[in-house]
C-alpha cells in the first residue's frame, strides 16, 4: 500500500485488480473522488456491531437451487451461442492470453 | 383522439370496446416519439417489429383471444433482456448487443399480450439518479427540458410522463424507480425483494435488485404487478407467496396507522420538507393515524448500502470481459468505475472486515430497525427525493453529492421492504413524490394507501407540455 491515510485508495493497485483500463490523468482523478467518498462512507466505522450476525436474506425467505435438469427451451444452438462473440474460431469463442504474461 | 393523456386502465377499455385497435395506438405513439424523442432521450431504441406486432395483437383480439395486456404499447428498461432486440443497459460496452433471451418479466409482458414499443434510457447499469449517466443522450424531464428525470430508470419515467406508452419497466436497486417516478410525476414502484423475477434483467447488485415499473397511476402498477410478479424457478431469490390481484384490492377502505421517522425530514429543502408534511396532514384528515417514529440508523444507510451493493457490483460487471459479446471494458463510463473500484476496495483483502463484512452487519441491524418500527406502525411515509428536481450537470461534479441523492430510498433496498412513490402536490412548480414503505410482501397496503393519496390529489391529470 502507498499510503495509509484513512479513506484514501490506491486506485493504480485497485484498477489493476478489477480490469479497468486507466487512461491519462484518469489515476489522479479517480484518486481524490474515492478518497473522498471513502471518507464520507468511513462514518460506519464508529457503530460497534460485535454482537450481529451478517445476514444476506432479508426478508427471510431462502435461496432455493433449481433441479439439476436439463431445460430444453433455454438451450442456446452453438451458433446462437457464437453469435454475439467479437472473434470465434471454428466454434469457439477466442479469449486473449493469459499464460506466459508478465 | 389524444391517447397520451389516456391511462392505462382507459387504454385496455379502448381496446376492448374496439374505439381503438393496437395497430391505430401503437402507429399514433410512433409518431409521437419521432417527433418528442429526439430532445427527450426517453427511448435507446424502438423496436422495428413494433407496428407489426400490434397488428398481431389485433389479430389475436378479432379470434376473441382473451390476454390482460392485449396490444397495450410498454416500453422496457435497456437493462432488460429482450430477445432479438438490442439491449444496452446505457452503455457502449454493450452498443451491439442482441440478446438470446427474454428476461422473465418480458416474457411474462409478452404473454400478457403487451407490445414492447422501444427501449428506455437509464443511468448506464442503473449506476445513478438522474438520468445522466447515459451513452445515449441525457435524458430530460418532461416538465421542466432542463432538470434531469431522476434515476436510473429516467427513460421509462421520462416515456411514461411524455405518453409514449402505459407502463415502462424499471429496477430498483437503490431508488431507481421510485426517484424517476418522484421527478416525472408518475408512480415508481420497488416491489419487496423476491416478489418479482430478477433473471435476464442485468445484474447491478443482486441482494437489492427489486424488479418493478412505472406508470400514471397506481391502478396500472396494481394490474401490471400481477402481471409480472410470481414465482419463477430461475430466479434463486424468487418468492413463492401467493400473487393477489392487486388492482381488485385497491378500493377497500381501511384506516391504517403510519409511522413517519423524524430521521427522514434532517435536512430536507423547506419546499419538499412542506409538501410532504401537508399530505401527511390530508392523510390524517382522511381518518388514518399518525405517528412519530425514530429510526436513528438510517443516517448510516447510505455508506452501508455502498459499501455492501458495490462489491456486488464489482463482481457482477466482471462478466463483462468482452469474449462472449460485448466490447472492452475501457468503455465503461466514469460512473461505472467508480463503483467497480470502490466495490473492489471494500471486498479486497485487509479492507474486507472494516468494510463490507461490517456493512453487512449494520444491513442486519437495519432490517431489524425496519421490520420492528413495521409491527406498530402499518406503513412508513416520507419523501423520496431530499430536494425538487435539480439542473443537468448541478450534482455531478462531485461524487458525494450525488450519492447523497439516495439517502431517502436506499433503506428499503438494504431491508428488502416494498416502496412506492405516488404524486404529491409541485415544489416550486416541480414534480414531486411522497414514499410509501410498507411489510415484507405487504404490496396490498402500500397500494391502497398510494392510491388514497392519488385520488385526493390526482397529479397524474397534470400533464407536460412537450417541445420538439
Amino acid at each position: 500500500m502507498k499510503s495509509a491515510k484513512a479513506g484514501s485508495i490506491d486506485v493504480s493497485h485497485i484498477a489493476k485488480l478489477a480490469k479497468i483500463p486507466l487512461k491519462k490523468g484518469e489515476e489522479e482523478k479517480f484518486s481524490g473522488q474515492l478518497s473522498r467518498v471513502m471518507e464520507y462512507f468511513g462514518q460506519i466505522e464508529t457503530l460497534d456491531t460485535k454482537s450481529v450476525e451478517s445476514r444476506g436474506q432479508m426478508t427471510l425467505e431462502e435461496n432455493r437451487l433449481r433441479d439439476d435438469e436439463v431445460t430444453p427451451d433455454r438451450m442456446l444452438t452453438q451458433k446462437e451461442a457464437l453469435g454475439q462473440a467479437k472473434r470465434t474460431h471454428k466454434g469457439f469463442f477466442v479469449v486473449p492470453a493469459v499464460l506466459n504474461k508478465p | 383522439m389524444n391517447f397520451e393523456d389516456k391511462t392505462l386502465k382507459e387504454i385496455l377499455e379502448l381496446l376492448g370496446n374496439g374505439a381503438t385497435s393496437s395497430a391505430e395506438l401503437v402507429g399514433y405513439l410512433l409518431k409521437r416519439i419521432n417527433t418528442y424523442n429526439p430532445k427527450l432521450h426517453s427511448f435507446i431504441s424502438i423496436n422495428p417489429r413494433a407496428a407489426e406486432e400490434a397488428k398481431e395483437a389485433d389479430a389475436k383480439r378479432k379470434k376473441g383471444m382473451k390476454l390482460p395486456l392485449l396490444g397495450v404499447p410498454v416500453g422496457i428498461k435497456d437493462n432488460f433482456l429482450t430477445k432479438g432486440l438490442r439491449t444496452t443497459s446505457a452503455s457502449l460496452v454493450l452498443d451491439d448487443y442482441i440478446p438470446q433471451y427474454d428476461a422473465t418479466v418480458v416474457k411474462r409482458l409478452r404473454d400478457a399480450g403487451a407490445v414492447i414499443i422501444g427501449k428506455t434510457n437509464l443511468d448506464a447499469w442503473g449506476h445513478g439518479s438522474s438520468g445522466e449517466h447515459t451513452d445515449y443522450g441525457v435524458t430530460r424531464n418532461p416538465y421542466a427540458y432542463d432538470r434531469v428525470t431522476g434515476g436510473s430508470s429516467s427513460g421509462s419515467g421520462a416515456a411514461v410522463a411524455a405518453g409514449f406508452c402505459y407502463m415502462g419497466t424499471g429496477s430498483d436497486t437503490g431508488g431507481s424507480n421510485r426517484q424517476p417516478g418522484s421527478y416525472c410525476n408518475v408512480i415508481g414502484l420497488k416491489p419487496t425483494y423476491g416478489r418479482t423475477s430478477r433473471y435476464g434483467v442485468i445484474a447491478m447488485a443482486s441482494s437489492t435488485d427489486s424488479i418493478g415499473m412505472l406508470t400514471k397511476t397506481v391502478w396500472d402498477t396494481a394490474f401490471i404487478l400481477s402481471v409480472i410478479a410470481g414465482f419463477d424457478p430461475l430466479d434463486g431469490s424468487s418468492s413463492r407467496q401467493p400473487v393477489p390481484d392487486y388492482a381488485h384490492l385497491l378500493e377497500k377502505k381501511e384506516h391504517f396507522k403510519i409511522g413517519v421517522p423524524k430521521e427522514f425530514f434532517e435536512g430536507l429543502d423547506s419546499g419538499v420538507e412542506k409538501a410532504t408534511r401537508d399530505a401527511i396532514r390530508m392523510l390524517q384528515a382522511k381518518g388514518h393515524t399518525i405517528v412519530e417514529i425514530s429510526l436513528p440508523r438510517v443516517r448510516y444507510a447510505y455508506p452501508t448500502y455502498a459499501l455492501t451493493t458495490f462489491p456486488e457490483i464489482s463482481s457482477n460487471l466482471a462478466r463483462f470481459d468482452g469474449v462472449r459479446y460485448g466490447g472492452e471494458r475501457s468503455l465503461f463510463g466514469d460512473e461505472a468505475k467508480r463503483r467497480i473500484m470502490i466495490g473492489t476496495h471494500a471486498a479486497a483483502s485487509g479492507y474486507r472486515g472494516k468494510y463490507y463484512d461490517h456493512a453487512m452487519k449494520i444491513r442486519t441491524m437495519l432490517t431489524q430497525d425496519f421490520i420492528e418500527a413495521l409491527t406498530s406502525v402499518d406503513v412508513l411515509v416520507g419523501p423520496v427525493f431530499p430536494f425538487p428536481p435539480f439542473h443537468h450537470a448541478e450534482r455531478e461534479i462531485d461524487p458525494v453529492q450525488m450519492y447523497l441523492s439516495d439517502v431517502l430510498t436506499v433503506p428499503a433496498n438494504l431491508t428488502g421492504h416494498p416502496a412506492i412513490s405516488v404524486p404529491i402536490p409541485f415544489v416550486d412548480g416541480l414534480p414531486n413524490g411522497l414514499q410509501i414503505i410498507a411489510r415484507h410482501f405487504d404490496e396490498v397496503t402500500m397500494l391502497r394507501l398510494a392510491h388514497e393519496v392519488e385520488e385526493e390529489y390526482q397529479m397524474y391529470k397534470i400533464r407536460p407540455k412537450l417541445t420538439p
